[in-house]
């Protein structure tokens, strides 16, 4: 208890201290930085008088997240505490602030109160240092930036994002952005320039559209023309954010604002970002802008493309489809990717997916997608459209009013079929979404650094880049997709759109349906599937392995079904803690008792519920049996050490079967049970798996029903399933058994008959049994010499055989049957007792009875 | 599922295939399967809902599918190079969507006579709604 106290109260000093309720470990900055905007409205307000009321606050939050915290936090952020996601908000944060500060820098009559609000105190870190701190940062706190190579290149995306501000600001009323489509102004509320308010980007290009028609068509055709691969604008491009930077207004070249995109078009993101499209691309699409219009490397987009791919990677039970956030990511690193690629290859080294920022995602276009040609080609590859986007503009267009119009085909523009499952992002809140951006971004990155340009993302690179132009093709193409030349694109927005389900994710499926198929006992749930396998393999190895056998696995798990819920002590009453496992039982069913079935016939009905029983009991044994069976197999899946406490369960197995045999009830129903064939079938089982003793006595219990058992056996002669484990059983035997045993026999007889043999002999069993026992005998007098023996015994026996010689005689040969099995010894033991002439009557019958017919080896030879 | 378990089938091996899925409710949809999960929902690209009366059928582009699995009665994969031999007629949307209704009255006038029946015969028979086909 003191401990959770304990605990609480750490953990809540430094939320109170915050006042912001950031969880996580975050820096001071950060986590003032908050509060440090509300300042900023303040100041704003006053300084900047009441145009900027309607700042969204939220925006700005963003901005500041998108700034980076690489300015101030020079340390590798503590990511051991956090779940990446606070990380990822730093680092959002950091890159607004970062933002915040380039602009602020650009304008100099503001600069010191800028680095007041920006820095508390630092400068506005904006030197190589800094920026190299950007780049340590960046791997780890998941910073997308790139590298800024100049500190120019850095304002033009500002002196962009002024331009930008400017137009909005002149032309917006103020127009809460919805949660997705944060248009970031550049800056936060202090910025001096005349920050338009937040908008969505769809207002602001209505208004660029508003304007003017014509650099708008201009952009599009440079858009095409850099889509081809030439260079055209880009001097243009370059040059013009220099003369915007002069001109805050919205009219300079004309070409700017609508430069601006084609611009950031190019690069991929800029137009697109929410944030002014030099934000966070800040470095790197400046750089890009600086040189000529990248035809996207055919590297970037494929990675943008693969992180989103392998992203889905299930925990365990949720699919893993269900990834949110990732896409802004994705999207926000192709184009910048892209672009940043090209034209400075060693600024992006290591960067190139770090390019992506997660704003520019959010900065969908909605309408516009399917229009340029660019647009199609960043738009496919942005695998997901950044949250909030309208149902299809989810690639990035950016401030493209006017590609030309795609074609749509009902079933949507190819960019937006092209846009990957994991497109949940749509539906995320503004914040979430960046904050799941910016979590996901990080994935990707992770990812496209692992797993840079897969194949798929080459097809789908390839794709991208020659669908930009044409019409949705899958459906023209439907019927000769898979034949056709022409389908060389077709094939490829085919391939395109193959492999939207990774191999991840088929895995975790198909781990989902082996799981069913696992259990723990194979021959029980699936026996012939079991077996079948089984026979087959054996055919494959070849015939010489012995049977195998599919291992009952010894996976206990052992869930007891005694399972009494978790009680708590001193609660109150009794709390509920039923699981999925262990539900609460509400109801008790146990077995009920079967109903009585009374007919009108209840002789009939008793006699069959009486042989129902029977079969029952029958069928309990049988259990017992098939345990032993399933022990023995068992052992072999369990390691020496533990088969001890298999033996000792299937000794007990056998104690219950003999139990089951010998006890005083069961020799009662001896009879019955022998009746049925089961019974039998049952007792020939269990006799191999007696020791001596407890066979001796199973013998003794057999025998003593031996005439009865004959004489209801006399039709049916079912008793010879008995004769060959009787008789195994019998051997080992000692002679004072078998004397035992032919007592009892003895004993048994009806005082009527002359001799008890006349019954045995006529039947096979006995007869068979009897001269099993004679075979046991003439081993036992092999192996012992006389002296060991007992005199008593002896006598005994020869008695037994003399008796048996004579009822012998006295029957016809035609009488007696046949044996079945060999008995080899028995007619030598009879020599041994007998003198020759009795035998040589005899010996006939003796042969016959103790050598099947079909051995033709004879091993008797006329005594 | 072969590799892992012989004997057994998943619609893994089905992934970006032409599938032609009939559901419960009688639909036939034709689209490329993009994406399975454990309950065996798909997502279907490019889909076409193709729509059969008598000997002449109308295919109705939809787009992306996605069908909860439960509905799905049985799917198979189309060939695509036979495909374009289908013994059947193709006729524009509207033309089959008519036939369709028109289909649809009959069976419903034939129903209502049934039902006429026997209720003259003193039967009342009300048939729950399953899986329409």
């Amino acid at each position: 208890m003191e401990n959770a106290i304990h605990v609480m109260s750490s953990s809540g000093m430094p939320a109170l201290g915050l006042g912001a309720g950031i969880p996580g470990s975050h820096d001071n900055e950060l986590i003032e930085a908050p509060e440090e905007e509300e300042e900023f409205d303040v100041l704003n307000d006053e300084t900047f008088g009441n145009c900027e009321g309607d700042w969204d606050e939220e925006e700005h939050k963003r901005f500041a997240e998108l700034e980076g915290e690489s300015f101030f936090d020079l340390q590798p952020p503590d990511h051991t505490k956090d779940s990446g996601y606070g990380n990822a908000e730093r680092s959002y944060r950091s890159q607004e602030e970062f933002l915040e500060q380039s602009i602020s820098r650009l304008m100099e009559e503001e600069e010191d109160d800028k680095a007041k609000f920006f820095g508390k105190g630092q400068p506005i870190p904006f030197s190589g240092r800094q920026q190299q701190d950007l780049l340590q940062v960046s791997p780890k706190s998941r910073n997308i930036w790139g590298t800024p190579s100049h500190d120019s290149q850095f304002r033009k995306p500002a002196d962009a994002l002024r331009k930008l501000f400017d137009t909005a600001k002149a032309g917006q009323r103020g127009a809460p952005s919805p949660a997705p489509q944060v248009y970031h102004p550049p800056m936060p509320t202090q910025s001096p320039v005349g920050l338009p308010q937040a908008h969505t980007l769809e207002e602001i290009e209505r208004q660029m559209m508003s304007r003017s028609r014509t650099p708008q068509v201009i952009t599009a055709e440079e858009l095409e023309r850099q889509m081809r691969g030439e260079d055209s604008p880009r001097g243009e491009y370059s040059r013009t954010p220099q003369v915007v930077n002069h001109h805050p207004q919205i009219g300079p070249p004309p070409q700017l604002p609508p430069g601006l995109l084609p611009a950031s078009a190019l690069t991929g993101e800029m137009p697109r970002s929410p944030f002014p499209p030099g934000m966070p691309p800040m470095p790197l699409p400046h750089h890009m802008a600086m040189h000529p219009p990248m035809t996207p490397p055919p590297g970037k987009p494929p990675t943008g493309m693969s992180p989103i791919n392998q992203h889905p990677m299930a925990n365990g039970r949720s699919s893993p489809i269900n990834i949110k956030g990732l896409p802004p990511g994705q999207n926000l690193s192709s184009p910048m990717g892209r672009s940043s690629s090209t034209p400075t290859p060693p600024l992006v080294r290591g960067m190139p997916p770090h390019f992506q920022s997660p704003h520019p995602a959010r900065l969908v276009s909605p309408y516009s997608i399917g229009n340029s040609p660019m647009a199609v080609n960043l738009a496919s590859r942005m695998m997901t459209p950044p949250p909030n986007m309208p149902p299809h503009g989810h690639i990035p267009h950016g401030p493209i009013p006017h590609m030309p119009p795609m074609p749509n085909s009902p079933m949507g523009t190819p960019p937006h079929t092209r846009i990957p499952p994991p497109s949940n992002m749509q539906d995320m809140s503004p914040h979430s979404r960046s904050q799941q951006q910016h979590h996901h971004v990080v994935d990707r990155r992770q990812e496209i650094y692992s797993q840079h340009g897969n194949g798929e993302a080459s097809d789908k690179h390839r794709a991208y880049r020659t669908n930009y132009q044409r019409p949705p093709p899958w459906q023209k193409n439907q019927p000769q997709r898979r034949q056709h030349q022409h389908p060389q694109q077709g094939e490829e927005v085919e391939d395109e759109y193959a492999g939207l389900m990774t191999q991840r994710e088929k895995d975790w499926i198909i781990k989902i349906q082996l799981l069913q198929l696992n259990t723990d006992n194979p021959y029980l749930d699936d026996y012939y599937y079991t077996y079948y396998t089984l026979r087959k393999k054996q055919e494959e190895s070849g015939h010489t392995d012995s049977m195998a056998r599919f291992l009952i696995p010894n996976f206990a798990k052992i869930e007891s079904r005694a399972y009494t819920p978790a009680q708590f002590e001193g609660s109150l009453g009794r709390l509920t803690t039923a699981s999925v496992h262990n539900p609460r039982h509400i109801i008790d069913v146990s077995g009920g008792s079967s109903p009585s079935e009374d007919s009108s016939k209840k002789n009939v009905s008793k006699e069959l519920r009486k042989f129902r029983q029977l079969l029952m009991d029958i069928e309990k044994g049988y259990i017992l049996l098939l345990d032993v069976d399933d022990i023995e197999k068992k052992v072999f899946a369990v390691p020496e050490d533990s088969r001890l406490s298999l033996f000792l369960e299937r000794h007990e197995k056998i104690c219950m079967l003999y139990q089951y045999f010998t006890s005083d009830e069961s020799i009662e129903q001896y009879m019955q049970i022998l009746s049925v064939r089961k019974g039998r079938k049952l007792l020939a089982r269990v006799l191999p798996l007696f020791t001596k003793n407890q066979a001796h006595v199973a013998l003794c219990i057999l025998f003593h029903h031996m005439q009865a058992l004959v004489r209801k056996d006399a039709a049916e002669g079912g008793l010879v399933s008995l004769t060959r484990p009787v008789c195994r059983a019998m051997e080992g035997s000692d002679l004072e058994s078998l004397v035992r045993l032919v007592n009892i026999l003895e004993g048994e007889k009806p005082p009527q008959t002359g001799s008890y043999l006349q019954t045995l002999l006529k039947n096979q069993f006995s007869a068979a049994v009897l001269c099993g026992l004679l075979n046991q005998a003439e081993q036992v007098f092999k192996d012992t010499s006389p002296v060991d023996m007992d005199n008593q015994l002896q006598t005994e026996w020869s008695q037994f055989v003399e008796e048996f010689a004579e009822g012998l005689e006295k029957m016809a040969l035609k009488d007696l049957p046949v044996a079945t099995f060999l008995l080899p010894l028995t007619e030598a033991h009879l020599s041994r007792h007998l003198n020759a002439q009795l035998v040589g009557k005899v010996e006939e019958k003796v042969h016959r009875l103790t050598t099947p017919l079909q051995t033709t080896a004879s091993s008797n030879a006329a005594s | 599922m072969s590799g892992y378990l012989p004997g057994t089938a998943s619609l893994v091996e089905e992934i970006d295939k032409k599938l032609l899925v009939v559901l419960r409710d009688g639909r036939t949809l034709i689209g490329y399967l993009r994406s399975i999960d454990q309950f065996a929902n798909l997502v279907l690209h490019r889909t076409i809902e193709r729509i059969h009366v008598g000997k002449k059928y109308g295919d109705i582009p939809r787009g992306i599918f996605i069908v909860r699995g439960e509905n799905v009665v049985l799917l198979g994969e189309v060939d695509t190079e036979n495909e374009k031999n289908l013994p059947l007629e193709e006729v524009s949307i509207d033309v089959i969507l008519d036939m369709q209704r028109e289909m649809q009255i009959a069976k419903e006038q034939e129903e209502e006579r049934k039902r006429k029946a026997l209720q003259e015969r003193g039967m009342h028979f009300t048939e729950q709604p399953e899986d329409f086909m």
